[in-house]
């Protein structure tokens, strides 16, 4: 009797971790094909340059007119003003044209808020004397299609400061 | 034995349920709020507080046991005032159960969202913008639209003109930000003014962030402006006036801002002198009608640390969010009982708003209807007297300018 109690159990543990392993393949299965994004400079240095100067994005493989959000990977330790820890920071937002396609240049919100993380005055004016610069480093990217749900993946690496002569 | 059979049997039983797709948790009745706001970036100062009063507005009634039942779960998300944040935080946030209302605090956001609002099936508030009644759709403008607004100030200007004893009309000058906001209000705005007769100067815009406004307010008195409308975010307009008061301006031009214009715990603290006379259209109470508001002070009391005398006029903005988020829920939760409730519901919902005392004298009558997406028709206007805000009207209905205009 015993015995066939045992079995009775593990079969109600096998059902259970059965049903969370299916679960788990159904949000994988018929996921939209990969798209592509391309950051130019993926390399550079954190300068109030990068107003005048931004990075551009540039992806394909996207759904026709929609809005594609990119955001950085926040690794373990790294904190960005306004973003929960476990979370993405946004570097830009774009439309697609027709066959899927964008070229979004990173935002002035979003390097100032982001990537130097300035405070702000009083009179809406950046205030980097409250600013605290992501650490240089190797940061992963990823473009979403909003409609879609087609992602693209790239990398982006803050330089270290050069060092004053 | 036995106790290890309960111990594999619960095991088992959390391993099956916590797989079971679209889980709902049956204890809380919710429905959610994402407000897509700004806590710490450039506009903190007005979307910050009033996010805080909107936030405080849902304690109040969760606290007293939700709308029919229903609890609202308030998400505040800080975006600094950035798109590319807000669409990121909303594919965060887009399947949070019975998620009804997205609130996206610029024009900006409001027209980049669109389609996943649309998609989803929800509806989302956007600031002023006309565009947002010429064009309907599931956005809701979360006040009376900005050429409404400068519309009905111009009414007023003329009407103060001709009190004074002078004839005809006065000569209006214009002076806001250099953006889409600062611009709508000419949107159906300058069609008004060629209507009612008023001469109304070509628009001064400056960027954000300036220190100081007196090319453009010298240029302005030089065409012989009777009256300058402001536009911007408090203190933007608050030191437009300073610097026309240090000009020696206010002494023979009257200054009117827009909605966003001095407020009594922040310009109007820094500068009460320059500011004596300034003159705001708001289509939300402020000042000592804020003070006044009984539901509005006895939140404040309840959640917020500062004295009531501390209130900024920018609490009955969040405080009308809340609101009208309420009314249209216990709509909803009629029509379609909780099972059903969705965005859709939400949005046929706000759809009957139309003639709703929603906010108890925060705002005008509500104006939502299958032909409106106006929050109200109207505006009242204050006077700054004594470092206080004070009405000098009641709401009057603010003429149509968004329909003058061709979007």
């Amino acid at each position: 009797m015993k015995g066939i109690a045992l079995k009775t159990w593990f079969l109600f543990l096998a059902v259970g971790i059965l049903a969370s392993g299916l679960t788990g393949c159904a949000t994988l299965k018929g996921g939209p094909p990969d798209a592509k994004l391309q950051l130019t400079p993926d390399k550079f240095f954190l300068t109030p340059d990068l107003l005048k100067n931004p990075p551009v994005f540039s992806g394909s493989g996207f759904g026709g007119k929609e809005t594609v959000v990119i955001e950085m990977i926040l690794p373990k330790g790294v904190t960005v003003k306004g973003v929960p820890e476990g979370e993405n920071a946004a570097l830009g937002n774009g439309i697609t044209d027709e066959k899927g396609n964008f070229e979004i240049k990173m935002g002035a919100m979003s390097i100032l808020n982001t990537l130097f993380q300035v405070g702000w005055t009083p009179l809406i004016k950046p205030d980097f004397k409250q600013a605290s610069p992501l650490p240089p480093g190797t940061y992963k990217v990823v473009a979403t299609g909003m409609l879609s749900d087609r992602v693209g993946r790239a990398q982006l690496t803050i330089l270290p400061p050069p060092e004053k002569k | 034995m036995k106790r290890k059979g309960v111990f594999l049997l619960v095991i088992a039983l959390v391993l099956a349920f916590s797989a079971w797709p679209g889980q709902v948790r049956a204890a809380d009745k919710t429905a959610a709020f994402l407000d897509l706001t700004d806590l710490t970036g450039a506009i903190a100062g007005l979307a910050g507080n009033a996010s805080k009063v909107c936030e405080a507005t849902f304690d109040y009634f969760n606290k007293q046991g939700g709308v029919e039942g229903v609890k609202v779960r308030y998400i505040g998300v800080d975006t600094r005032y950035d798109v590319a944040r807000a669409l990121s935080a909303y594919k965060r946030y887009r399947n949070t159960p019975r998620l009804l209302l997205a609130n996206t605090i610029s024009t900006g956001l409001s027209k980049a969202i669109y389609p996943l609002i649309e998609r989803d099936r929800i509806i989302n508030y956007t600031p002023g913008d006309g565009e947002f009644q010429a064009r309907l759709g599931r956005t809701f403008i979360y006040s009376t639209p900005y050429q409404d607004g400068f519309a009905a100030a111009l009414d007023w200007m003329k009407e103060d003109w001709q009190k004074k004893g002078n004839a005809g009309a006065p000569v209006v000058g214009f002076l806001s930000w250099d953006n889409p906001y600062g611009r709508e209000p000419f949107r159906g705005g300058k069609e008004y003014s060629e209507k009612i007769g008023v001469n109304l100067l070509e628009a001064e815009l400056f960027p954000v962030g300036s220190l100081k406004h007196d090319v453009w307010l010298n240029r302005l008195a030089a065409k012989g402006a009777n009256y300058i409308y402001v536009g911007g975010v408090d203190p933007t307009q608050t030191n437009v006036i300073r610097d026309g008061h240090a000009l020696g301006l206010t002494q023979k031009i009257q200054f009117v801002t827009d909605y966003w214009g001095p407020d009594r715990a922040v310009g109007v603290k820094a500068h009460p002198d320059a500011l004596e006379n300034a003159v705001i259209v708001s289509c939300f109470s402020r000042g000592t009608d804020t003070l006044n508001h009984p539901m509005m002070v006895e939140i404040w009391k309840k959640y917020m640390k500062t004295p009531v005398s501390e209130m900024l006029g920018s609490s009955s903005i969040g405080f009308s969010w809340a609101m009208h988020y309420i009314e249209g829920l216990r709509i909803a939760l009629k029509d379609v009982g909780y099972e059903k409730l969705d965005g859709e519901a939400m949005y046929q919902a706000f759809l009957k708003l139309k003639d709703h005392d929603v906010t108890k004298g925060a705002t005008g009558l509500c104006d939502y209807s299958p032909t409106s997406r106006r929050m109200s028709r109207y505006v009242k206007f204050y006077r700054v007297k004594s470092t206080e805000v004070v009405p000098i009207t009641d709401w009057r209905v603010a003429p149509d300018a968004v329909s003058l205009h061709k979007f």
